[in-house]
């Protein structure tokens, strides 16, 4: 046994402890005391004991400590003691590694989601080579392309080895006996999974013939599908299942967990992507699928930017159609994060806030503890161990406090996942791969690690500095705290209300544009309507004139249930939730611009006749369609308020023409085969819809046509109802169930949900943000008003005898409780003010997130700066009452 | 630091020796008689007196018991064992020995 560990041996009983400690005073004294006799000061012969006490061992540790074994030993030597240490003090141990769990594990939380979403390589094979393709025009940034510019881009370009392209769709899954379902998915160009370099984990990818039209109709399915609805059946391949009322023929199963792009959606299954000769969807201007192509090995983003951009500007003088468009490049990691990264960010740095107010209140526990342990500092020094040797050993107890934290952090996290990820914004791409995995559990051990430095570093130095003589003078276990020490506990407690302001101030405001955004009239009526759409793909459906008629004996049926006030069904829903589509427009006998580039678009939906009547839509000029807005009658539109804007100033739109295609001259959107558009006359002018730009921005001008008109514009299968009822809508389920099984039993119900789920899904990510920040706020306030309650009762404790002394001078409770109370304002007032500018800064960060609210909101500011100092002042409070009921009896004995 | 070198190892064969000397003695005590016996020459620093004086009553070689000093204050005093004895016995050979090596490398020219 090596004389150190021998040494700690003794050294650890506690009555040992004591007795030696006994033993050195005694010591000091006699020298202090011969020394005096010898003229020396008081003082000076005090430090010059304590000065003696030697060397000689901190020698023998130096070369001691070079050794790793005994390094490793006195480790777990101070690890033992700190447990002890901590088991000592259970109380401070329970609070401390609590308030560190909350943090680390808060921490952790919205790590995971941070992992996930924007650490974790894509799951493909070098996904640093793939990127996605868009087009680019002169009124739109970034839209989808056609299949006619992709075979182009194939042709021309030198640095994709292999380009594919998708669109997301959904299929209706049939089977005798069995509830039709929507299956979601995508199509696919054949060499799609190619291009991503996934091979189906049972069967083969597609075939390039299978392109082809008619030629086969083959399924891909995804591995969740197939265990799902087909129980894993080993035999599947080969199988045929019904898709959209048609014979598929199951060629594979791609493999378990592969995600399709962002992960938004599900993808059940997938087919190719095939278009008959001459359809509508493959011509140059049909812009709706996404391209994904990988670059070739060694190929820079740059050089495949800089062919594409020449590749753009061929197309764009070669073909009409293309005139003013360009072509943009994405990598594909980037385009799945998207607009998430900052959000994220946002939260990350808010929850990193959280823990270091964490740290700041265990910190501060810290130096209390240090506080009562000053003496037990002291006689370890005085018996020779080296300051260094302190430090360690506190340190290594602030380790152990942390490490505590951090695995009750992550068991919270854990619970708190479950519960978080009923509230992660539906946008939030990639969030079926959120998981506590070996980063997420690294970066808890680094939280704790940091976190032990930063709570434990300040105190630990502080203890280890303690004046060895005078902490030995001291006598009786009475709780101090030396000027310093107070000080570092004032400058903590005034630092974690400035963090706590500034995090409040972020959560205040995002709370209000949370609130200003649900509080923005969306344009439509949100009570007792219901929404689902209705998809007609069987082969006796094959037309938009056939699909009107199927809805609109739909709609009859409909119409019939008890309680409805008005039913519709239209191309599109409100918030982008249709994925409606927009049109080249101009207005006869104005004057033609003068190219294709610079022809207006407008978003265009076909509606039945009660649509404004069911999502309880104004119509402010004009009328509504009726029924008898058919093929037959006069042509007509509607238009809403930012199109009367846009295309009309002040005049009234109403009586005027439109036409949904470029002027006549100007490269016309007319397929062959299909009548041409027809001049329509405005006949009303609907209030704005809030549409694909959300809640918080202007809608996009917009023209409505009644169903029945629709001609050469674009055709519809799958009809958006919407179904205004007396009372509760979701009670009708059961009854629009029943109606259109009874028209097709092969036919889904798909989505039904309320009008205001679109809201609530819309506003999601701000929800998020604004429950979280509020969440991390709420947790700053109570460990603040945790801190400053210790800081106070700490004082209170400090100056007892002071308190003692002026209540037996007839000091009145008012006063003591002035006295003590002037502190807790002090630090209130600082630290408040402090926060408050940081978080004017903080929330400048924030500014694109906000709407409707300026950064420096004196609403917010206000609000935290009384809530702050309320409830420090509150927290204190209990302390001082404390103090005011002190017995200068009692208070004037302690000494 | 010079002092506290030629200390090193001889520090329990001082402190036995002491504890012979004069009977019944304070960790101070020590301190005091070794420097005083030594005009000077040899001071005990006390961070290392206290471990060694543990360690030695740990190995049974010294007893402690506490008592009032002089000027009525409490202190620890320390006082030689029965094995205590024999182990100065050998201490006391060892170092004779080794000042007896020492000297006569010393005295080889």
């Amino acid at each position: 046994m090596s004389l150190r560990s021998r040494f700690l041996s003794v050294f650890r009983s506690a009555q040992v402890e004591q007795e030696l400690e006994a033993e050195l005073q005694a010591h000091v004294e006699m020298r202090a005391a011969d020394s005096i006799d010898r003229g020396m000061s008081p003082t000076e012969a005090r430090h010059d004991a304590m000065r003696r006490f030697g060397n000689m061992t901190r020698a023998k540790e130096d070369a001691r400590s070079e050794d790793l074994l005994v390094w490793l030993e006195s480790l777990w030597q101070d690890l033992r003691y700190g447990a002890r240490g901590l088991r000592k003090s259970p109380g401070f141990a329970l609070v401390a590694s609590f308030t560190l769990a909350i943090g680390i594990g808060a921490n952790v939380a919205i790590f995971s989601i941070v992992n996930s979403v924007l650490l974790r390589p894509v799951a493909y094979p070098h996904p640093e080579q793939l990127v996605m393709l868009w087009s680019t025009g002169t009124q739109t940034e970034k839209f989808g392309s056609s299949m006619a510019d992709i075979k182009e881009w194939r042709a021309r370009n030198h640095v994709f080895s292999a380009i594919g392209s998708f669109d997301y769709s959904a299929l209706t899954l049939s089977a005798p006996g069995q509830e039709p379902e929507r299956a979601h998915g995508a199509e696919v160009t054949a060499n799609f999974f190619g291009v991503l370099d996934v091979k189906p984990a049972l069967g083969r990818n597609f075939a390039a013939e299978e392109e082809d039209y008619g030629q086969r109709r083959v399924v891909l399915l995804s591995y969740g599908l197939w265990q799902r609805r087909f129980g894993g059946d080993p035999g599947i391949v080969g199988r045929t299942i019904r898709l959209n009322t048609f014979p598929y023929t199951v060629v594979g199963v791609m493999p378990r967990g592969m995600p399709f792009m962002d992960n938004r959606q599900p993808a059940d299954l997938f087919v190719p992507l095939s278009y008959k000769p001459g359809d509508n969807m493959a011509t140059r201007e049909n812009h709706y699928l996404n391209v994904v192509a990988r670059m070739k090995p060694g190929v820079t983003l740059k050089q495949a930017a800089a062919e594409m951009n020449v590749i753009g500007g061929q197309l764009a003088h070669e073909f009409p159609e293309n005139a003013g468009m360009g072509i943009k490049i994405i990598p594909l990691e980037a385009e799945l994060v998207g607009d998430t990264q900052k959000t994220l960010l946002v939260l990350l740095a808010a929850v990193g806030f959280v823990l270091l107010i964490a740290c700041v209140n265990v910190a501060n526990l810290m130096l209390a503890r240090a506080a009562r342990r000053q003496r037990e500092m002291a006689v370890r020094a005085a018996i020779g161990a080296r300051r260094a040797r302190v430090l360690r050993q506190l340190l290594t107890e602030s380790l152990l406090l942390s490490f505590c934290g951090a695995v009750v952090g992550v068991l919270l996290a854990f619970a708190a996942f479950s519960v978080l990820r009923n509230f992660l914004p539906d946008t939030l791409p990639r969030f079926n791969e959120i998981a506590i995995d070996v980063n997420v559990l690294l970066f808890a051990c680094g939280a704790a690690v940091v976190t032990a430095l930063l709570f434990g570093a300040a105190p630990a130095l502080h203890a280890s500095r303690s004046d060895i003589a005078h902490q030995l003078k001291e006598t009786g276990g009475n709780v101090t705290l030396d000027r310093a020490g107070k000080r570092a506990r004032s400058v903590l407690m005034s630092g974690e209300l400035a963090l706590a302001a500034v995090l409040l101030v972020c959560a205040g405001l995002t709370v209000k544009s949370l609130t200003r955004l649900l509080g923005v009239n969306p344009g439509f009526d949100t009570r007792n309507v219901i929404t689902f759409s209705v998809p007609l793909y069987g082969a006796e459906y094959g037309s938009t004139e056939k699909a009107v008629q199927s809805h609109n004996q739909i709609l009859a049926q409909l119409h019939s249930i008890p309680g409805v006030e008005a039913v519709a069904y239209s191309t599109d829903l409100p918030l982008g939730f249709g994925g409606g589509w927009g049109k080249l427009v101009s207005f006869p006998g104005r004057p033609a611009p003068a190219s294709r580039a610079d022809v207006p678009s407008t978003m265009f939906q076909l509606i039945s006749a009660e649509y404004f009547k069911a999502i309880g839509t104004a119509v402010v000029a004009g009328r509504a369609f009726t029924d008898a807005d058919d093929a037959t009658g006069q042509q007509v539109a509607i238009v809403n308020q930012a199109f009367a804007h846009k295309f009309f100033g002040s005049a009234n739109p109403v009586g005027k023409t439109v036409l949904m295609d470029a002027p006549p001259g100007l490269a016309s959107t007319h397929l062959a085969g299909e009548p041409q558009a027809p001049v329509r006359v405005i006949v009303g002018v609907a209030a704005d819809i809030k549409d694909d730009n959300g809640l918080s921005q202007p809608p996009l001008p917009r023209v409505f046509v009644p169903v029945g008109q629709a001609k050469g514009e674009g055709g519809f299968r799958t009809g958006l109802y919407c179904l205004r009822m007396q009372t509760d809508p979701m009670a009708a389920l059961a009854s629009i169930r029943a109606a259109i099984h009874e028209f097709d039993r092969e036919v889904p119900v798909v989505n039904p949900r309320r009008l205001e789920e679109l809201i609530g899904i819309s506003a999601s990510t701000q929800r998020f943000t604004a429950l979280l920040l509020t969440l991390f706020g709420g947790v700053a306030l109570l460990m603040a008003a945790i801190g400053a309650y210790g800081v106070i009762s700490n004082s209170v404790a400090y100056r007892t005898r002071e308190i003692g002394l002026r209540v037996a001078l007839g000091a009145s409770p008012a006063g003591v409780l002035r006295l003590v109370m002037g502190d807790a304002i002090r630090i209130a007032l600082v630290g408040t003010a402090i926060g408050l500018l940081l978080g004017d800064i903080a929330s400048r960060g924030l500014r694109s997130m906000l709407f409707e609210v300026r950064p420096g909101d004196p609403l917010a500011f206000g609000a935290v700066a009384v809530g702050l100092i309320a409830t420090a002042l509150l927290a204190s409070y209990i302390p001082a009452r404390r103090a005011t009921r002190v017995d200068p009896l009692t208070a004037l004995r302690t000494e | 630091m010079a002092r506290n070198d030629q200390l090193l190892g001889t520090l329990d064969l001082l402190v036995l020796k002491t504890l012979q000397q004069l009977g019944a003695m304070h960790g101070y005590g020590i301190v005091l008689h070794i420097q005083r016996i030594s005009d000077e020459l040899l001071r005990v620093e006390e961070g290392s007196l206290y471990p060694a004086l543990h360690r030695i009553e740990q190995q049974g070689w010294i007893s402690s018991e506490w008592r009032t000093t002089e000027n009525n204050r409490r202190a620890k005093y320390y006082r030689l064992t029965a094995i205590g004895r024999r182990q100065l016995a050998r201490e006391e050979q060892k170092w004779a020995e080794l000042v007896r090596g020492v000297a006569a490398v010393l005295r080889f020219a």
